[in-house]
């Protein structure tokens, strides 16, 4: 399929959900609802949305069976937010860990049509998402001028 | 190292760099240096810094070519962008040899040396264009300027389809 060796870098990903989960401590209570212009989302969807993102996913396509959490409602608040990040990654986690499902075709509806993902995209589909929202949280952070931790550290 | 299985993952990053081609695209030259806010790179700086940071695993496989000097040359936007495809195609090689990416490397950082795999340093510049993309876009955003969006499936579905 590929010309590329595959790439031993989950052990990596799995530190950065305790990166998101320690950043929901950097917004201050009343910046949860805010985003630096109309129609961005505002930190709370961000967070609540990692975790949605990676539920649908495993719900939808992979069908792990799992049962699916009230994310929306948990993510009102601040603990609840922690939470469901961690819940949703030890969920992926499981995901990730089985390589029988990662070299699997999964079969999603989107649209209404029905669309085949093999497991790797999926994977690679939410490590880019984590990776992309959490530059988002960096970036409100910055622009709120509220120090927080540096990103780039070996 | 790890109980995960390794992700086949590299053909889908490769197309970060068309991303990133085409956001700078769609930035006016008069937006290269600009940054939403007094402190925080602009975009020429940002994109720059892409490029740059990937000569750190593209050295890991010598190939005998010079280093072009990406700080002159990507100072206009096409230059940015040919810099974003030459440092892209200069890493490619590090990420198509399966040894060079099990290897281990001395790194220095901060007056130590660390001991890093080639799969660590990768991912590194992995989480890097992705952060670095996303910034972009941001800024895309706070210009008013539309753009697509990396974050929906669409584009991915595309690409899927050919």
């Amino acid at each position: 399929m590929t010309a590329f060796p595959h790439l031993d870098v989950t052990g990596e990903w799995a530190k950065l959900n305790e990166q998101l989960v320690s950043l929901v401590d950097y917004v201050p209570d009343d910046k949860m609802n805010w985003s630096p212009k109309r129609r961005l989302w505002n930190f709370r969807g961000i967070l609540i949305h990692f975790s949605m993102a990676r539920q649908n996913w495993l719900r939808d396509a992979v069908k792990d069976g799992e049962p699916w959490p009230d994310a929306l409602r948990e993510g009102q608040t601040r603990d609840g937010l922690k939470r469901q990040l961690r819940s949703s990654w030890e969920r992926l986690e499981r995901f990730l860990s089985d390589p029988a499902k990662l070299d699997a075709m999964h079969e999603r509806e989107y649209y209404g049509e029905p669309r085949s993902f093999i497991g790797h995209w999926i994977a690679y589909h939410l490590l880019e998402h984590d990776v992309h929202h959490r530059a988002d949280l960096f970036h409100y952070l910055a622009l709120l001028d509220i120090q927080h931790p540096e990103v780039e550290t070996p | 190292m790890t109980a995960f299985p390794p992700l086949d993952a590299t053909p889908i990053w490769a197309r970060v760099n068309d991303q990133l081609v085409e956001l700078l695209g769609l930035l006016p030259e008069d937006k290269l240096d600009w940054s939403p806010k007094r402190g925080l790179w602009n975009a020429k700086g940002i994109l720059l810094h892409v490029c740059l940071g990937r000569g750190i695993v593209a050295h890991l496989v010598p190939d005998g070519e010079p280093w072009p000097d990406m700080l002159r040359e990507g100072q206009t936007k096409e230059g940015l962008q040919s810099m974003l495809r030459v440092s892209w195609q200069r890493m490619e090689p590090f990420l198509r040899d399966a040894q060079a990416l099990a290897r281990e490397y001395d790194v220095p950082y901060q007056e130590q040396t660390l001991r890093l795999s080639g799969h660590w340093l990768v991912f590194g510049q992995l989480e890097h264009d992705i952060h670095h993309r996303a910034d972009i876009v941001r800024y895309l955003d706070e210009l008013g300027i539309a753009h697509p969006e990396p974050d929906v499936i669409e584009g991915r579905l595309r690409e899927l389809l050919g």
